[in-house]
């Protein structure tokens, strides 16, 4: 029996995060795989004042941001409109990136804090700076890293933005320098032009736990620069981690952030003790609210038997804000364990969107035609059927569509590059189950 | 259980010869539910070790709340809500160390039944036994009985088990119904001399008992509601289909009638000591309802079985049947689930298969017939004698000295001779 009384869960009246169940808990006799997918919402109530903030803004000043010339400027006029957004006492630096990193402002290698006067010498100095030299993206993270270390900021924020592709070092460099910042910072990593690389966006803010994405226009860069400085001002709750216990003899397949971009957590999990393993999720705003799909594959049990297949919790620092149940009872009600979690089909729908994308681009650029024309027609299909709008106009630019609802498509002749590239990098991003479909 | 895709009134099969067992427990290992000799320190199929840290072989669960209540000091109680400590899918006792309030075992995490698989509760002159039986999870079937001076009362409540976690309404409610029957027995007019008075109390009583049972049930099923729609925070479970129900039978033997209350398929017998036999419940199932109406129903019609009535947090209609007779002579009445009574349906039947002993004798006896006849469902037997029996000065301390009516005094029954 449940007696209220008896729980001694922790019951504040305001709680900081909440966590809500998506999911059918009916299996068949032999069935095994409990999925849900699990919503975490940061209230409200959760802010006690701003934490304190770091930021370290990296321009990619190689000899490619000259041509055309609007993109340099761009660039610096986006630096600046993010030096103006931050708040007194925010700690900053820029950093000017070729294959080499150079300190922009201030002159020495350390965080300067934002004030009327730091801000106009940092603007100042941002104006100067001029295109010329190659690109070593993992030199410019390690030298983020090296200034966030003198930092005891709560917050601590990157922005990178790069115009070509990260050509001045190996795939391995770049790895080692990714491992050694993981954790320390968070970045948002940008692309402007037309030769940027997705996959490096995406690789660089996944591993960071920022966004990625590429701008088609210069003029855009101020206004990205502004929010991307607001929202890393507005976060509130730092470190949180995704808690998930699960019984003995299960296995985890995957946890995965599934909203509002694909992320897969599942190799990033902290051992807390034999039944229960932390996923990292960063930072959050007020407000911020995240769905993740957890599935775990359980020991088949009888007709009628019940059993907990997780308790999937927020935790940050030791506490443990909330908690959520994740069931599995077995029934030979067809009726039952046939129905599919909407949600959970949702975001299956959208992780194989993604995918199909990846897989479809990288079959196309490996002139595999046949593959890369069953994977995007199968994109164009699950983009339509979910009403993944955006998705389907950037898919428009790389595939002909004859007929979206059963994925035939023809793949276009001629494709800008950087058309590709924003249809990749974007691959990641999902939207919630439309009303309508509720 | 009150299985609604089961047939209730199946043709009775073949009566075994009756063999009383000299001990019941342990009937079944804790682990794979196999049946093991009592005597056995390993399981023969799973090799489970019955000398486990908290004591030895699985013992029959009596919980008997005597005296512990001042509410109804002069009763005794026991009932069958008492969760296992140990976990029926790892034997492990993790249940103590899991934020759920110990619904889900921490290291496998199997649910805790609310109930045992196997419980029995003797109070000496009304007792009661109930199984898992050989097919179920989960004991589902619950028992409460109650015994007065001048007055016994017992309650069988079988889970519905198409409904979700059946056994925390059945638990819940024959717990609740227990309680509230000591409760107002213990302070009516039972051996007031005025029969028609005695009569309306046990009625009133019984009234009363499943408006407890009623809202114990309701609010087991509501408890999971709160889960998944409750406060943020809090340990949180996605949506239930079918919020936990269960039947509901109460007997209340008084020296002046015996009257049986219901809501569901679980029954109530009378079983007279000249041979006299009588089923004293109409079940609350679609086939016999209309069989009481006097329709021919066949057993193969589509949702004969199937309940009309029960109780918990869905159910719209828990007015319970009410009936009162006075017995001619001495017999007993025969409290029970429909796992007892698949077996042996019609009374006379009933009869044949039920021995003559104490009540716990008779109860288990049934318990076990039950089982050797399949066993498919949960058993749960009651058996109370009428008249109840007139308590003896030093049985009874309230008539020795109506000022030793109080918790202390009581906690501790004494032994006695049985009164038959």
């Amino acid at each position: 029996m449940t007696d209220q009384s008896q729980r001694d869960q922790p019951v504040s009246d305001q709680p900081a995060f909440t966590a809500e169940v998506y999911q059918n808990e009916y299996l068949p006799a032999d069935g095994t795989v409990v999925d849900a997918v699990i919503t975490v919402a940061a209230s409200g109530a959760v802010s006690t004042g701003p934490l304190s903030a770091a930021q370290v803004i990296m321009i990619d000043s190689s000899g490619s941001m000259a041509n055309p010339p609007t993109k340099m400027a761009a660039a610096k006029m986006a630096t600046t409109t993010a030096i103006d957004t931050l708040r007194d006492g925010v700690a900053f630096a820029v950093i000017s990136g070729r294959a080499r990193a150079t300190m922009v402002y201030p002159y020495a290698p350390e965080l300067r804090l934002a004030s009327p006067q730091t801000r106009a010498e940092a603007k100042q100095a941002v104006a100067r700076l001029s295109a010329d030299g190659g690109t070593a993206i993992g030199t410019w993270l390690y030298q983020a890293n090296q200034l966030f270390a003198t930092s005891s900021a709560k917050v601590k924020h990157a922005i990178m933005l790069t115009d070509g592709r990260d050509q001045h070092e190996s795939r391995q460099d770049l790895l080692a320098i990714l491992r050694a910042c993981e954790g320390r910072f968070i970045c948002d990593s940008r692309g402007i032009g037309n030769d940027w690389v997705a996959d490096e966006l995406r690789l660089v803010a996944s591993t960071l736990l920022g966004t990625a994405d590429g701008l088609e226009n210069p003029a855009d860069l101020p206004a990205a620069f502004r929010s991307m400085t607001e929202i890393a001002m507005g976060k509130s709750q730092t470190d949180v981690s995704l808690r998930v216990w699960t019984p003995a003899n299960s296995t985890i397949q995957f946890v995965k952030q599934v909203y509002p971009q694909v992320e897969d957590l599942t190799a990033r999990r902290t051992t807390v003790s034999p039944r229960i393993g932390d996923y990292p999720t960063g930072a959050w705003g007020a407000g911020e609210s995240r769905d993740y799909h957890v599935s775990v594959a359980v020991p088949a049990g009888s007709v009628g038997e019940e059993m907990l297949a997780a308790r999937v919790s927020v935790a940050t620092g030791g506490d443990v804000m909330s908690s959520s149940l994740v069931l599995a009872t077995w029934t030979d009600d067809m009726a039952l364990s046939t129905k599919i979690n909407q949600r959970v089909a949702h975001y299956t729908g959208q992780a194989e969107l993604a995918a199909a994308i990846q897989e479809g681009l990288a079959a196309r650029d490996a002139g595999d035609i046949e593959t890369a024309t069953s994977k995007l027609g199968r994109a164009v299909q699950l983009a339509a059927s979910s009403g993944h709008e955006d998705t389907a106009k950037l898919l428009g630019r790389v595939v002909d569509v004859v007929d979206e609802r059963t994925g035939t498509v023809r793949l276009k002749q001629r494709v800008a590059g950087v058309d590709a590239e924003l249809a990749n990098v974007r691959s990641v991003k999902t939207i919630r189950v439309k009303k309508a479909q509720q | 259980m009150a299985d609604p895709g089961t047939s209730s009134s199946t043709a009775a099969a073949p009566v075994p010869p009756l063999v009383l067992p000299e001990r019941l427990e342990p009937a079944r290992c804790p682990r794979c539910g196999d049946t093991s000799d009592p005597k056995a320190r390993f399981c023969e199929a799973c090799g489970h070790d019955f000398a486990g840290q908290d004591g030895t072989v699985p013992a029959p669960l009596v919980a008997d709340t005597s005296g512990q209540e001042a509410d109804f000091a002069a009763a005794r109680i026991a009932t069958s809500a008492n969760p296992p400590a140990r976990c029926a899918g790892c034997d492990g006792t993790g249940f103590a160390a899991q934020p759920d309030g110990g619904t889900y075992c921490e290291n496998c995490g199997k649910r805790r039944a609310a109930g045992r698989p196997h419980a029995e509760a003797d109070l000496e002159v009304i007792a009661v036994a109930s199984d898992i039986g050989k097919r179920h999870h989960h004991n589902e079937d619950a028992f409460g009985i109650v015994r007065l001076p001048q007055a016994y009362a017992g309650v069988v409540c079988d889970g519905v088990s198409s409904s979700s976690r059946a056994d925390t309404a059945s638990h819940a409610a024959a717990d609740a119904a227990t309680r509230a029957f000591a409760r107002t027995l213990d302070t009516s007019p039972a051996d007031s001399g005025d029969a028609q008075a005695t009569i309306a109390a046990t009625i009133a009583a019984t009234m009363a008992a499943v408006d407890a049972a009623q809202a114990a049930a309701a609010s087991a099923g509501s408890d999971q509601a709160a889960q998944s729609g409750g406060p943020p925070g809090r340990e949180r479970r996605p949506d239930i289909a079918n919020p936990a129900s269960t039947t509901f039978v109460s007997a209340v033997v008084t020296p002046d009638a015996v009257t049986i209350g219901w809501v569901g398929d679980s029954r109530a017998y009378w079983l007279a000591e000249d041979g006299e036999a009588a089923c004293l419940t109409v079940d609350d199932t679609l086939g016999s309802q209309l069989a009481a109406a006097g329709i021919e129903v066949s057993e193969a019609t589509p949702n004969a079985a199937a309940l009309t009535r029960w109780l918990g947090s869905d159910a719209t209609d828990t007015v319970p049947h009410v009936a009162s007779f006075a017995p001619s002579g001495p017999g007993r009445v025969i409290v029970c689930s429909d796992g007892l009574f698949r077996y042996a349906p019609e009374a006379a039947a009933l009869a044949a298969v039920t021995s003559k002993g104490t009540a716990i004798d008779v109860a288990r006896a049934l318990v076990q017939f039950a089982l050797d006849a399949g066993g498919g469902d949960n058993v749960t037997v009651i058996v109370m004698p009428y008249p109840p029996a007139v308590p003896t000065a030093e049985e009874d301390p309230a008539a020795q000295n109506p000022a030793a009516r109080n918790p202390a005094a009581q906690a501790t029954p004494q032994p006695k001779d049985q009164p038959r």
